[in-house]
């Protein structure tokens, strides 16, 4: 819904305020200062100088005027084309037939969207805006980006634009915090609030140029926001500017992207050599932070005669494939057990159940899992090692895959790992197995080899 | 000196209970709802001079049967002939005559005897006394194993009483339910037969299912594991048999081919289910259980060799696929 002038000076104080000034208690409004006007200003300054280029884009059913999804976009080119979120446009891109694209312009106008480009992997679409019928064409001066000659320092302010959750046009002002730190794709910190709904709108600097653009939000965080770099988005102007419309289920071209992601991904993994858990018996491969966050725990102390540490590997960032595949993810864990306490035959149960207690795939999205499993040995210890593959129904050539193994060679101890990679091919597969349980070996040489 | 006996006729109801029994001496027999006929049936089913049996000049009995609206069925074995009033045919040996709601058997002293059955059918039938205590012993001595690795250790002993009395009252509940039926079908009330067969069968479950299960680490054979729940089943289906076997020793074939039946179509359907579901037959993906490492007598491979096993997955796995796809999954 679109909101008054006033309305929006209102929301932009109100936004700012609680945004640099949360934890100020009730008491009767102090007067602004210099400071704090200076900024406020500013932010509508900036408004009124997007505001022509701001929209908002709506995934509608076909038949029917219920809208599926909206988020925000802004236009990059006079002929009337857009930047938004893949996320955004996903249910159109996977679906034409039942689905259709419109958009509203914060400055009141309407009409439909054709699809003419998609970057999955960095969460982009080049959409070309159709003006309503009667109406004049789209010709509205772009949004220009920011050059990458003059990059912004740390702590700088951002404005981010959208419609928030259908609210109505904002901007919300906030830092920029320089790239995310240990992330396989490239993406900017902002340090601002995003609701759901400006997805694909603009994140601009003081004179209004784009930086990047709005993609996702922490949960759990205060703040805590991320952009694409907007150096990605006008790669994707480049590509698709001349394109024909897209009228027919993107799956294919979704694939291609994945496919070449997992390629860059599974290469880049597999490079790195891995880390040492420290165990006192067993070498145990954990991954390289270098794109991921490792994260540990215990048992709890009511445990007393199990005892156990975890530790979980996992990527940040996934590539939106659908709302159900977050494809390009590669995590691993592993727990150390000491079951002294118990004996053999109570560890082997207890061991057991933990053995057992891993999901799969469910067969909603991938076809139901299909393992092969032996014990396996060579220099290190032996395993007990169970590796299953799904297959993506609608992804043709990519596989979800997930390798659970445990040592089996001290009646009281041992060390269980899984690994799992979702969306990457075949070869792929095969060979994060392969170097995964190559990993495992022994801690020491003079540790006590298992004679089988 | 009483009339040597030429037959003994013995009167059946619908639920099999005997109420009549006659001691023929003299033929023709008659048989009727008037007070003048030998066996006097106080049925209104049966016509006042139903039906008459005497052997013929071969020695062959035969039943003519008289002025009667709903005739008599002669049934032997599987072949069951209808006989209009009027009409006439044989008796064969070990038949019975249905007449009205009754069941008539005839037997001669020239006819066959059948075996003497036990009290106790199938697999207890010959159960030495000390069976029960034994049997007792040991599911307990199972039950308290389970229990104790199953606990900490610091468990109590009093923890492990509850599981036992518990398993003892269901024990009881269980053979307390089978005694009924035994009432019911077989006019006797007996509880041990029925508590014997549920020890047997829960030792034999049991011990089984660590047997496949140490079996599938043992040996490498994910199989074995892969079987306990098809195992159980079908130890589960003769447990079963082996119960009606008891309370219905006469039917105890035909019981028993309807639980085996039963089972088998009930796995097939749940094979069925699960190949569409999980396209696989069993419903365990894995062998999840470890042993001590002891227990292990197969050998590990190279990795290298269950890279090349995972090879074979690709192409089943691209079917699958594809041919969801081409049944229009969503995404």
């Amino acid at each position: 819904m679109k909101s008054s002038t006033w309305q929006r000076v209102a929301l932009i104080a109100a936004l700012w305020t609680s945004a640099v000034a949360p934890a100020q208690t009730q008491q009767a409004a102090p007067k602004p200062d210099a400071a704090a006007s200076q900024v406020s200003a500013q932010g509508q300054r900036i408004y009124e100088a997007t505001r022509d280029q701001l929209l908002q884009v709506r995934t509608l059913l076909k038949e029917q005027d219920s809208q599926a999804s909206v988020g925000s976009a802004f236009i990059v080119d006079a002929s009337g084309l857009a930047i938004t979120n893949y996320h955004v446009v996903s249910q159109y891109a996977l679906r034409p037939e039942r689905y259709r694209l419109a958009f509203t312009m914060a400055q009141g106008r309407s009409g439909s969207a054709e699809l003419l480009a998609i970057d999955v992997i960095h969460d982009l679409a080049l959409v070309k805006l159709k003006a309503g019928a009667g109406s004049a064409p789209i010709d509205v001066a772009p949004l220009v980006f920011r050059p990458s000659a003059t990059p912004l320092a740390k702590g700088e302010r951002l404005y981010s634009l959208g419609n928030p959750l259908d609210v109505g046009f904002a901007v919300a002002e906030g830092i920029y915090n320089g790239l995310v730190e240990r992330s396989f794709l490239p993406q900017i910190f902002f340090g601002g609030s995003l609701n759901p709904g400006m997805s694909g709108g603009p994140a601009v600097d003081e004179l209004g140029r784009v930086i990047g653009i709005n993609v996702a939000t922490r949960r759990g965080g205060e703040q805590v926001s991320f952009l694409v770099p907007g150096v990605l988005a006008r790669e994707l102007l480049e590509r698709g500017r001349n394109a024909k419309p897209l009228t027919q289920p993107m799956h294919d071209e979704v694939t291609r992207q994945l496919k070449v992601h997992q390629a860059a991904l599974v290469d880049a993994f597999i490079k790195q050599p891995w880390r040492s858990a420290n165990h006192p018996r067993y070498r145990v491969p954990v991954p390289q932070e270098t794109f991921m966050r490792c994260w540990g725990s215990t048992s709890p102390d009511t445990n007393k005669y199990l005892r156990f540490e975890r530790s979980d590997c996992m990527m940040n960032h996934a590539v939106y494939a659908t709302s159900t595949l977050r494809a390009g993810v590669i995590n691993v864990r592993h727990e150390s057990y000491d079951g002294d306490k118990l004996g053999a035959l109570r560890f082997a149960r207890e061991y057991s159940a933990s053995f057992a207690n891993e999901r799969f795939d469910d067969g909603f999205g991938t076809t139901a899992p299909r393992c092969k499993e032996r014990f396996i040995s060579g220099d290190g210890p032996t395993l007990r090692t169970v590796v299953c593959l799904s297959a993506l129904k609608r992804f043709e050539g990519l596989f979800n895959l997930s390798v659970l193994t445990t040592t089996v060679d001290q009646p009281t101890h041992g060390v269980q790992g899984r690994l799992d990679a979702v969306a990457i091919d075949f070869p792929n597969a095969l060979r994060l197995t392969d170097h995964y349980l190559q990993g495992f070996g022994w801690n020491t040489p003079t540790t006590k080899a298992d004679p089988r | 000196m009483s009339p040597a006996r030429l037959a003994q006729v013995e009167v059946f109801d619908s639920h099999g209970r005997s109420t009549q029994v006659l001691d023929v001496h003299a033929w023709p027999l008659t048989i009727g709802r008037a007070l003048d006929n030998d066996l006097v049936l106080a049925d209104p089913h049966v016509a006042a001079h139903h039906a008459t049996v005497a052997p013929d000049a071969e020695g062959r009995l035969r039943l003519h049967v008289g002025d009667s609206r709903n005739g008599v069925r002669v049934e032997h074995g599987r072949r069951h002939t209808t006989l209009r009033g009027g009409a006439e045919g044989d008796w064969p040996a070990a038949a019975r005559a249905r007449i009205g709601q009754n069941h008539v058997a005839l037997r001669r002293p020239q006819d066959p005897l059948p075996a003497e059955v036990p009290l106790a059918q199938g697999l207890i039938a010959n159960a030495p006394p000390w069976l029960t205590p034994v049997l007792v012993l040991a599911g307990v001595l199972w039950l308290l194993a389970t229990r104790w690795i199953g606990s900490d250790a610091d468990t109590k002993w009093v923890d492990y009483l509850a599981p036992v009395l518990a398993a003892g009252g269901m024990l009881f509940a269980w053979g307390l339910v089978w005694g009924l039926a035994s009432k019911i079908f077989v006019g006797r009330f007996t509880i041990s037969p029925h508590v014997q067969l549920a020890l047997i069968f829960l030792l034999a479950i049991e011990s089984l299912d660590v047997a496949l299960i140490a079996g599938a680490f043992s040996f490498d054979w994910p199989l074995l594991s892969h079987l306990r729940t098809t195992t159980i089943v079908l130890l589960g289906a003769a447990w079963l048999a082996q119960h009606l076997r008891q309370i219905q020793p006469q039917r105890a074939r035909e019981l028993g081919a309807w639980v085996a039946a039963c089972t088998v179509v009930g796995l097939a359907v749940a094979m069925a289910t699960n190949w569409h579901r999980n396209d696989r037959l069993l419903d365990e993906l894995y062998a999840p259980n470890l042993m001590p490492p002891s227990w292990r007598v197969a050998h590990g491979a190279p990795v290298a060799q269950l890279v090349d096993d995972l090879r074979t997955l690709e192409e089943p796995l691209r079917e699958r696929a594809a041919k969801a796809k081409a049944e229009d999954y969503e995404p």
